[in-house]
Parts: C-alpha cells; structure tokens; sequence
C-alpha cells in the first residue's frame, strides 16, 4: 500500500487514515483560471388580461421547443376526504376537450414525436410537452384545448375509465421508496395531511362523482390561476401571436379559486420512526430536517450549497472511506412556499448500529454548524456547481422547469458565484438550532410479510 | 436472514385499509360544492376546430470527424460550440457477452479500472483522479467496456490524461480488490431487481443458461470467487488499441481534440490476450414458457414478454424492426397502450426494450397489469404479436412511428453526452460515422409491407417466452401460454 499525503495537486493518494473534513484541493481550479461567464439570458415575463402568467425563455441552440403550464393546484389543494381528486382530475383532462377527441391528444402529439406527460405535485399540477419547432401551434393548440374546454370531455365514461386507470397507476408505482416516503410523510405532516395518502388515495378516488371532478377542474384549470412557460427553440415574435391567439380569449369561471397552504412539518423535537418491509436489502438510515422558506434567491442557494456540501461529507467519511460503511448517500431538498425540507438517506451494511450512522449525520451538520468551509472547499463547490449546472443548461426541459420554479439560471450562476462561507453555515445553524428532525430507520422484514411495517415510534409532541 | 421480531407496536397497513375503507363507506363525506353552469366560459371560434399543421421532424446533427492513429486507435469527434463543456469517453470493443470467463469479471475488471486506483504520470499510485468534482465513469455494456468524464472545454487536456491513465495505467492491485469486490456485489444486488431478474429468466427459457447468464450477469459466487490474477488477466483481454475509439463531443475544435488525444493515447501500447470465449448463439426454444416468480401478496402481475430480433449484424432490417416495436408498445397512443390501457383500463402503461449485440436480437414488451386480467391481458399481447405478422399496419400508425423514430435520432444530439454515447454506440457496432445522417432516409423509405416483412422474420408469438411476477393466484392465469417454471425472490447472498 502507497503512503503519501493528501497533496495540492487534487489527487487524493492512498492514505492510512481519513480526517473528517474533505480537504483537497483540486490542482485543476489551482492552474486554470474561473470559467467565463456566459453572457445573460433572461426570460420575459408578461400577463395576459385574463390573468395568464407568459414566460418566455428561448434558447436557439435546444432542439426542441417545450411548452409548459403550471396550476396552482395540487395535492394540498384536495378537499378533506378527497385525497385522490387532484391526480384523477390531472388524468381527466388528458382523456379529451371540445375539439380534441379521447385519444386525440396523445396521437397529435406522437406525429410530430413529442415527448409529453404531466404531474400531480404538493403545491401544482404541471403539464408539459416537447416538441420540434416547428409543431409549437400544435402544442399551444393542445394546452389552451385543455384550459378553456377540458370540462366538455369530462364524461361519466371518462370519469370511470381514468379512475381505473389511476388505481392502475398507483399500484404500479407502490415502490418501497414510495412506501417508505409516505410514511415519512405522515410522521411529518400527521395521518391526515396532504401527501400521506395510499390507501386514501385510492379509496377517495373511488368515490368521486362527475360533478365533483368537474367543480375541481373548474376551479383549479383557469388562466388566472396558471403560468404558461415556453423554453427551446422558437422565435418570440412568432410565439406572443400564438398565446394571444390560443389563450387570449380563455375565460375564468365565475367561481372563486381554491386556496391552499401547505403548514410546515408538526415537528417537536427528535422524532423517531422505525420501519420495517420485506424488499429492503441494506438498513436505511433517513434524516429529515424542516427548513425556513427561503426569502431571497441567496438563502435558497444556500440552502442547495449545504446539501450538496453535507452529501459530499457524508460519501467522503461513509461510502470513499478507506473502509467504507455504507454503500449510498442521497441527499434531497424540497422546497415549498411555506418550508423546506432538508432529506439525507444512507443504506449501509448489515450491522452497524442505526443510531451509530444517525450520530454521524447529526454530527456532520453540527460541524458544518459550528465551522466555516475553508476558501478551498468553497472555490471547489462553486466549481463543481458551475460544471453541474453548465452540463444541465443542455437538458432544455430540466432548464424550463427550473425556469418553472422561479430559477433562472444565469441569475443563480452569479448567486452562487457570490456565496460565503456564512451564507452556508448560517444555514446549517438554522438547522442544528431549531433541534427538529425526524429520523428514520428501515430494515429488512421476514419474507411473509410484503408491506411497510411500522415497527416503532417516538413522537416528541406526544 | 436474521429475522427480527418487535414488541407489541407492529402495526401493518392493511388493517388501516380495512378501517378506513370501512370509514368511508360508512361515514359521509363532506359534499363537494357544484360546477358552475356553464361549464365552460370560453367563447368557441373556428380555428380552435382546425388541427394545426406541423411538417415531420427536421433531423440536424453536428458533423463527425474522424482520424486514426497508428497504433489503431481511432477518434472520433463532433463539435458543439457554445455547449460550454465537452464530453470525453473511451471505449473498447468486447464487452460482457464475450470476454474473458464471464460477464461478472467484465464488470469488476472495469471497476478495478475506473475506482481501484492507477499510477499517475509521475509514476505515484493514486486512488482517484478528479477534475473539478468530476471523476471517471464507466460502464460494462454487453460488446464493449467504456469509460468517460466530463470537463469544461478549457480542460480537455487533463481530462484525457486522467482517461487515459485510467486506461492505460489502471493498478489493479490486491490493495483496493476487497474494496473493489464488496463495491460490485453491491452493485450486483442493486441491478437484481424485478425487471432484470424477469428478462434473465425469459433469456434463459428462450436462448439457455449460457446466454442468459451473460445477458445478465447475476452470479456473486462467481465476484466472491474472483482474484486478483484474474482481473489483470481479464484486463489484458479486454482491452484492443486496434478495436478502440476515443470520443470528444463539446466546444473545442477538432485540431485541439486530435492533437491532445494523440498525446495520450496514440502511443498506447497494449499486450492483448486472445480472448478466451467464442461468440455466442443459440435458437430460439421451439414452444412457448412462463417463468413466473411468486412476491406474496400483490394486485399487480408484471409481464414481460420476449420475442426475437434482428441482431447488428442484420442492418437491412433494423429500421423496420425499430419502427415495429413502437408501434406496438412505444407510446400512449401505440397499440398495446390503446388496447391495454385506454379501452380495458387494466393498465398504466407498456413500454418496451431492444436487446442486441453482433449476434443477438431482442425484444421485449412489458407492462404491469390487474391481476384478475393478468392471462387477458397475456393473451392479447400474444394476439398484437400474431397481428403484426398477418395484417399490415396502418398509414396513420406507420407515420407516427417514423416521427417518433426521427425525433428520436434528433435527439441522440440534445447534449453532449447523447452525442457522445450514440457515437460510441456506431463505432461498437462497426458502423461508419455517418450512419446517424442516412438514417431519417432509410426511417422514410419504409412502408407497410416492411414491417410485416420483419414482422413475419422475427416474429415467433406461438414460441413466446414469458416472465411474470406477483400474486401467487396470478400464476394459473398464465398457464395457457405454456409450461410454468415457479420462481421464489432471492434470498439474500
């Protein structure tokens, strides 16, 4: 086995021993310069009179032009009882409108080959398609068919039909990671709140009639409750035409919008869950921290900076380590309008102590607490960042749906560039200092038994 | 597996299920308000009845270029200004279905390679090279061993030092090859999933062991068993200036991409060892199987059912075959969605997946439907198969499975790493570097009888294999379609 230090030049040799903080420094950001900036690109937003929210965001060099609408509608908007009547409504409005025929919709779209689908989120309902360029009428068409006179297609055979097809859907998708998130959810948000749903799920869709499906889209399907995105490759010009033509005229219905908020995690302290399910290989170690909502792009940007910044301490310390303990860190952050949610997973090797790996996550944060990144450390994340982020500018549709969410992406690169040390150890204190997380451990079950299995439990608020 | 009991606090869902369904039938909910007539508010006009026009895709790819060296290597490079990033990848031709003593040595051997440490150019033995956060990746495809990295334009010249040094300099000694060993187990199980473990038992049912085991390589015994010896033997193997191709996609000029391409690899010289395994082939089972394996309790059957297909070796029909398997389960509005999902509403949806190599074609359709439908829902895709070779198929359905063809090549360029792994593709495959651009030709020029004419070739819907899994009561509803070959989940290894 080399000895040798951990030296400048970013090549990490082999070593007996690792330190807790990652400390190379690459040799590549030492000899080469920063990256130019690229020059600004920044959408155009407007408002059509019938409240439509336009955002335009051409790229000449995408392929493909995506065109995106986004309702402020979504699972939190579902009424008590009603869990599943946002996803059904979302597939209703697939089945066919005044002048689009059940099916039409998918065979326009397959013409031209577009890629297309649409998504049931906890704060909206997103519907988006991708098209060549020169088929952006076809996909205006399509989505202002779907704003104006989707209810025209809202039958009782559609209505029965895309129930089925929901319950197919559901059931298909009851993945063990999906399992395992809703009962997350329903440790963080209560039995009965929005994204805790299953078996309610599927049980309330069964229930909904016509006239209920047809309020909700009412309600929920309407300009002044949406944001239309175009993204890729059109001529601007030539798109405000078509809006105005496609959309101008769609009219709200005299009924008030539904209002939802969605409250932060019920958290009180350090909360426990321990589950158990019969696919599960590796023990599962899940800590999930609440997080103020972000009040500039400068805060939201730290808060990404520390998560990508704990992911990467955890792989150095658990997965790279010269004998490593766990064999996945996946760090996720999600981010409403009324809180974050600041979600680390580690699968690691039968027998290690669950609460051995949790000391280390909690430990890591309190560092990245209680210390600032070194100058290295934060050159080489925002280096890293610049790459992510140069190579996902060539994903047009993840590009538009960051534009979706309120990111633009030349505005972030100059955000980011402008991080300290600060911005991000201020957010782990908020974090650490709040002293609320809810942990959860999985482990693997007898073969008998096929469903999640909560084996245990502590709810400080009890 | 140790099995675990806990104290009184189990609770299991489906007695909340019982419950809450109790609940709901029981209790009333609260009624939601009324739609507001008229439904709709929108005053109609004629052109919202008129379809909008749209031409078929217009298919635009960045020119290749190409050289090679003296040594045999070849580059291959297409230029993308303004991408900001360039794509670096090497690959070797022989991958997991051929080389060395089996699949599962191809994987930890180029894992050993991108993660088990190398010799730098000042001869020190590193664990990693990394280029701004980036590291080595690679991959262990059935005809070739790739290996990429991505770096920003300005730093193509060390991001081809550290791929080459990864090729060419790779330690490969017993210090990493526990830690190499255990890092491939794990991704061994993490590849065993349902999906994988189905198409390795219908493989096996339809082509036998041999083939299916290298199709999918599932054999920890055979990691557990592995030394170091034989990972540098099976390096040595693997490994063919003369079958090589270095790929560069991004925004740098072809002169920049040749010259530092030629520092590091032109003069690479590697003492290959014959290869060890002959190609492989076999017919086709003559009737039909199911391979089902049994999960415990579930309301869902996943399918899949597996026909052959034109191997690499058979270009002439690759384009019709391509455009066949799309339109039988290629989109929402293809044949098996239509029938399957939007008419019986048994399920969301069905997909499927070409498997071919030099001397091995695939196809495989798959969806996930009702139980109680499960052997419906068989037999009507065995039915769409039996159609394709007898009918022709329609116009309306034909074109749409050209445009989804062209886009699809289209968009084999949408970034820098498509382009480069579709490159790397053409080159595994023996195919010259413009074949991307005469394909929307060839898509074009198909018609109708094309199909059925590969349809009637390939097709064997009275010799389909199928796997299944779920629901134990699901497996007497496959048993028309053949023999029933009962499979339990893994244990754990």
């Amino acid at each position: 086995m080399a000895g040798g230090k951990i030296d400048w030049t970013g090549l990490r040799a082999r070593t007996a021993a690792r330190a807790l903080a990652v400390c190379t420094a690459s040799f590549f950001l030492l000899r080469f310069p920063e990256p130019a900036q690229a020059g600004p690109h920044h959408p155009v937003t407007y408002e059509l009179a019938n409240g439509l929210r336009v955002v335009l965001a051409p790229r000449a060099e995408d392929l493909d032009a995506y065109v995106l609408v986004k309702y402020d509608a979504g699972q939190i908007h579902a009424p008590a009882d009603y869990k599943g009547l946002p996803h059904l409504a979302e597939h209703l409005t697939y089945h066919g409108s005044r002048h689009i025929k059940p099916l039409e919709y998918v065979k326009h779209l397959d013409r031209v080959g577009a890629g297309y689908n649409g998504m049931t989120l906890m704060e909206s309902t997103v519907y988006f398609i991708s098209v060549p360029p020169n088929a952006l009428k076809l996909a205006l068409w399509l989505e202002s068919d779907r704003m104006a006179f989707a209810l025209d297609g809202v039958t009782e055979q559609a209505l029965e039909a895309e129930k089925k097809t929901v319950e197919n859907e559901w059931e298909e998708r009851n993945s063990l990671h999906r399992m395992i998130w809703r009962r997350k959810e329903a440790a963080l948000y209560g039995e009965n709140g929005p994204g805790a749903s299953d078996p309610h799920e599927v049980a309330s869709v069964k229930a909904v009639t016509l006239s209920d499906a047809r309020w909700y889209i009412q309600s929920t399907h309407r300009p002044d409750n949406a944001t239309l995105v175009l993204g890729g490759n059109f001529q601007v010009d030539e798109a405000r035409k078509l809006i105005e033509r496609y959309f101008g005229s769609v009219a709200n219905p005299r009924l008030p919008k539904l209002e939802a908020s969605f409250p932060p995690p019920k958290l009180c302290g350090a909360h426990k869950l321990h589950l158990g399910h019969v696919y599960i290989d590796d023990p599962l170690v899940t800590v999930t921290w609440p997080m103020r909502p972000a009040i500039s792009e400068r805060d939201k940007r730290a808060q990404l900076a520390l998560a990508f910044i704990l992911d990467d301490y955890l792989r150095n310390l658990l997965v790279s380590a010269e004998r490593p303990v766990a064999t996945s860190v996946d760090t996720d952050v999600l981010l409403y309008e009324t809180h974050g949610l600041l979600d680390v997973g580690i699968s690691f090797h039968a027998g290690m102590p669950f609460v051995s790996v949790e000391k280390v996550v909690l430990k890591t944060i309190a560092t990245l607490a209680e210390n600032k990144l070194s100058e290295p450390e934060l050159r080489r994340y925002k280096t890293r960042w610049r790459l992510q982020s140069d190579i996902a500018a060539g994903d047009g549709l993840g590009r538009v749906l960051e534009i979706l969410d309120g990111n633009e992406p030349d505005r972030a690169k100059a955000v980011v560039n402008g991080l300290t040390s600060e911005d991000i150890q201020r957010e782990a204190q908020k974090i650490v200092s709040v002293n609320k997380q809810l942990t959860t451990f999985a482990e693997p079950l007898d073969r008998s038994r096929v469903i999640v299995s909560e084996i245990d439990s502590e709810d400080p608020c009890r | 597996m140790p099995v675990k009991r806990h104290a009184s606090r189990l609770r299991h869902w489906p007695a909340a299920f019982g419950l809450t369904m109790l609940a709901l039938s029981g209790c009333s909910r609260p009624a939601l308000p009324k739609p507001v007539e008229p439904f709709v508010a929108t005053p109609d006009a004629k052109f919202r009845y008129e379809v909008p026009e749209a031409a078929p895709p217009i298919v635009e790819l960045p020119v290749v270029q190409t050289t090679r060296f003296d040594n045999g290597v070849e580059l291959w490079f297409a230029e993308r200004p303004g991408s900001a990033y360039v794509s670096l990848s090497f690959a070797s031709r022989g991958g997991t279905l051929k080389a060395c003593d089996s699949a599962e040595l191809v994987q930890l051997t180029a894992r050993m390679m991108a993660e088990g440490g190398l010799v730098w150019t000042d001869e020190r033995k590193i664990d990693f090279a990394e280029l701004r956060g980036e590291r080595v990746r690679f991959a262990a495809n059935h005809e070739d061993v790739s290996f990429g990295i991505t770096a920003l334009s300005e730093d193509i010249d060390p991001g081809l030092v550290i791929l080459s040094r990864t090729i060419q300099h790779p330690l490969l000694d017993a210090g990493s090859f526990d830690r190499m060993r255990l890092a491939e187990l794990e991704a061994q199980r993490s590849r065993a999933n349902r999906q994988n473990f189905m198409f390795k038992l219908a493989a096996t049912a339809a082509l036998g062991e041999t083939l299916g085991g290298r199709l999918v390589p599932a054999d920890f015994a055979r990691i557990k068993s592995a030394t170091v010896a034989d990972v540098r033997r099976c390096y040595k193997e693997l490994l063919d200036p003369e079958k090589s191709v270095v790929v560069v996609v991004g925004d740098v000029s072809f002169e920049q991409a040749k010259d530092a391409a030629r520092k590091h690899f032109a003069t690479w010289v590697h003492s290959k060892q014959p290869a060890t395994v002959k190609p492989l082939s076999a017919p086709w089972r003559e009737h039909p199987t199911v391979s089902f394996i049994s999960m415990g309790e579930s309301k869902q059957t996943d399918l899949m059912l597996l026909q052959p297909a034109p191997s690499l070796s058979v270009e002439e029909d690759e384009i019709a075959f391509g455009l066949l398997a799309r339109l039988l389960a290629g989109s929402l509005a293809a044949r098996a969605d239509v029938r399957l999902r939007h008419q019986a509403a048994v399920t969301y949806g069905s997909s499927f997946e070409l498997h071919r190599a030099r001397d091995l074609g695939l196809l495989s359709v798959s969806a996930s439907v009702e139980r109680s439908k499960t052997g419906v829902a068989t037999e009507e895709l065995i039915s769409m198969l039996a159609e394709l070779r007898t009918t022709e198929v329609t116009p309306s359905e034909l074109e749409n499975a050209k445009a989804q063809a062209l886009v699809s090549v289209s968009r084999s360029a949408a970034s820098n790493g498509a382009y480069a792994n579709r490159l790397r593709e053409l080159f595994v495959e023996e195919r010259s570097p413009d074949t991307l651009e005469k394909i929307p030709a060839r898509i074009q020029a198909i018609s109708p009888s094309d199909l059925r004419r590969v349809a009637q070739k390939y097709l064997r819907p009275e010799a389909v294999q199928v796997a299944a899994t779920g629901d134990p009561t699901a497996e007497d509803k496959l048993r028309f379609v053949g023999p029933v070959e009962n499979y339990r989940v893994q244990e754990k290894d």
